[in-house]
């Protein structure tokens, strides 16, 4: 009970005592993928950890936010991850079903020993002398503390970098503004079959000219996106009898400010009412969605960037196109530059950088994207200004090297996921599921090595948490390129593709 | 032994470029394709396609023998 200190429109919050409801070796906040990796990686090698998620299931985005797409690499608890979806019959084309990843991610944290408080927010870090020691956490049974000898910040946000005193960045440097954002949803009656036979699938399979003429016959009022970004046809429902299952990201909000409630409150309205006309004018126009119907939209906002912690390290647009191999790379991405446009509609896959004082517009891909860089498409070149004929696509995954994972001056902190210490451009490209499931994992297992050690995370040394990291299944570049200092022979075949 | 086939569905993800054990996936005209010389019909592509737009085909006697 706050008593009524109301003077001059503030109102103060006096001192108070918390109820402190537990001491943990690890506190992993956030259980969305890289929370779930961190949490599994810290719990299996023998820390007592506490994972808090502020939502009812584990997953994030992945789960209750419909982005059903697990895609990178899948090595490690992410391929293991995947392998026991596929026992449920919950996998496949790399596709996920929502609710049963759910309650594979709940029994995978619940195997591997660790602990999970859900429905609480962390509102606040513990600091002392330049360490962060636990958080403080909102829920039902109101304001309560947690001690932690480690904590991994898997917000999404760097709420716990952020509220400890770290530097951080937000939004793009030249204007602060952030990535669009999407709430995701779901059809049912689908004939799924038909679609993929469609004309449409074969001439026009981003809607491009789809969408173009809706807006001119005023299906769509105005233009939410002038691509479809992605369609997932979910596993384990009824097939080739009209009952198919999809979900869809296509709804896009702009100018978001997503570190304010009000804001996000903003987006949620919007995105269900997107959504709302997006799957009339699917139904109306669209061959094989004709008696579909909207199942739900997400309960999570797709929020693809906010808040990053300044580390140890902050990777680079040109690392990203470079694909430049680190000393202490702990995990990869094979994902380029994807940038929903924060100003319109669109996806940008090319990064304006300044090459030889030149400016130059850098893709992995070319011609792909549907925003176009100044220059038109034909002026994309590769990490070396090679455009035309000449240009040369990469042949290495892009790297994040552990440094990344490290904030600066706040001690026994790590940050895994979104959050990542890295430039807007090279953040656009570090976001998918399994990306954060794997940085996450690297961020676990590093605290734990920190702590039997009985030292700060940023000192341990790199070869140690590689080899760990590759002894546990994982990718961290073995494929690709020499790790300096570590026979990497028996770890090549780490990935598995097929699952 | 089943043929693979890329289709405009291809949304460059990649995912198809690094899974592929025989690097026989290159990218021509905005979208990811299979060198038929390269691909030993192992199906890995397929199954991680998240956009569905690898479609499996059996090849017909007379083609399989042409093949081999």
């Amino acid at each position: 009970m706050i008593p009524l200190s109301v003077k001059n429109g503030r109102v103060i919050n006096p001192e108070r005592e918390l109820k402190n409801i537990g001491e943990y070796d690890v506190l992993v906040v956030g259980g969305g993928m890289a929370g779930f990796g961190a949490a599994v990686a810290a719990s299996r090698m023998g820390c007592k950890t506490l994972l808090v998620e502020r939502e009812s299931s584990l997953g994030g985005l992945a789960t209750i936010g419909l982005v059903n797409i697990p895609l990178d690499f899948a090595a490690g608890i992410s391929k293991e991850m995947l392998a026991r979806l596929d026992e449920v019959n919950g996998h496949w084309h790399r596709n996920s079903d929502p609710e049963k990843h759910k309650l594979i991610l709940d029994r995978m944290l619940v195997e591997s020993g660790a602990e999970l408080l859900l429905v609480s927010h962390a509102v606040d870090a513990i600091v002392e002398d330049g360490k962060i020691c636990g958080a403080v956490l909102e829920s039902k049974s109101g304001r309560q503390a947690v001690l932690a000898r480690r904590v991994i910040d898997c917000s999404g946000d760097a709420d716990l970098a952020f509220f400890s005193g770290c530097e951080c960045m937000s939004g793009r440097k030249s204007d602060g503004k952030h990535q669009a954002c999407s709430l995701e949803f779901r059809l049912g009656g689908v004939d799924w079959g038909k679609y993929q036979n469609s004309e449409l699938k074969k001439n026009d399979p981003s809607w491009i000219k789809l969408i173009e003429a809706a807006l001119l016959a005023g299906d769509m009022p105005y233009a939410i996106d002038n691509h479809l970004n992605w369609v997932t046809h979910v596993p384990g429902r009824p097939q080739h009898c009209g009952q198919d299952e999809i979900s869809m990201c296509f709804a896009h909000s702009r100018n978001c400010r997503p570190l304010e409630a009000k804001d996000l409150t903003r987006m949620y309205l919007e995105g269900r009412e997107q959504s709302d006309i997006l799957w009339k004018f699917i139904r109306k126009r669209v061959s094989g969605f004709e008696k579909s119907y909207l199942i739900d939209t997400a309960t999570l906002l797709g929020v693809r960037e906010s808040r990053r912690v300044v580390g140890e390290y902050v990777l680079t647009t040109l690392d990203f196109a470079k694909a430049q191999p680190f000393d202490d790379t702990v995990c990869l991405t094979g994902h380029h530059y994807d940038l929903h446009n924060p100003d319109g509609p669109g996806n940008i896959k090319w990064a304006e950088l300044e090459l030889n004082g030149k400016i130059h517009y850098v893709s992995r891909h070319g011609r792909s994207g549907s925003w176009p860089p100044p220059g038109g498409y034909d002026s994309i070149s590769d990490s070396f200004g090679r455009t035309g004929d000449a240009f040369q696509r990469k042949t290495v995954p892009s790297s994040i090297p552990y440094r990344c994972l490290v904030p600066q001056k706040i001690d026994n902190l790590l940050v895994a996921g979104r959050c990542l210490s890295a430039d807007f451009m090279a953040q656009a490209g570090c976001r998918l599921v399994l990306t954060c499931l794997n940085m996450g994992q690297a961020a676990g297992t590093a605290a734990a090595i920190s702590l039997k050690q009985g030292i700060a995370p940023r000192k341990i040394g790199r070869v140690e948490l590689q080899t760990h990291l590759l002894r546990d299944g994982c990718e961290i570049g073995q494929s690709f390129f020499p790790i300096p200092g570590i026979d990497t022979s028996a770890f090549r075949k780490n990935v598995d593709a097929r699952v | 032994m089943k043929t693979y086939m890329i289709d405009h569905g291809c949304k460059l993800c990649d995912a198809c470029y690094w899974a592929c054990p025989q690097k026989a996936i290159y990218i021509k005209n905005d979208q990811a394709n299979i060198d038929q010389g390269k691909c030993a019909h192992c199906g890995i592509c397929y199954e991680c396609c998240a956009n569905e737009a690898i479609s499996m085909q059996d090849l017909k006697e007379e083609e399989k023998d042409r093949k081999m």
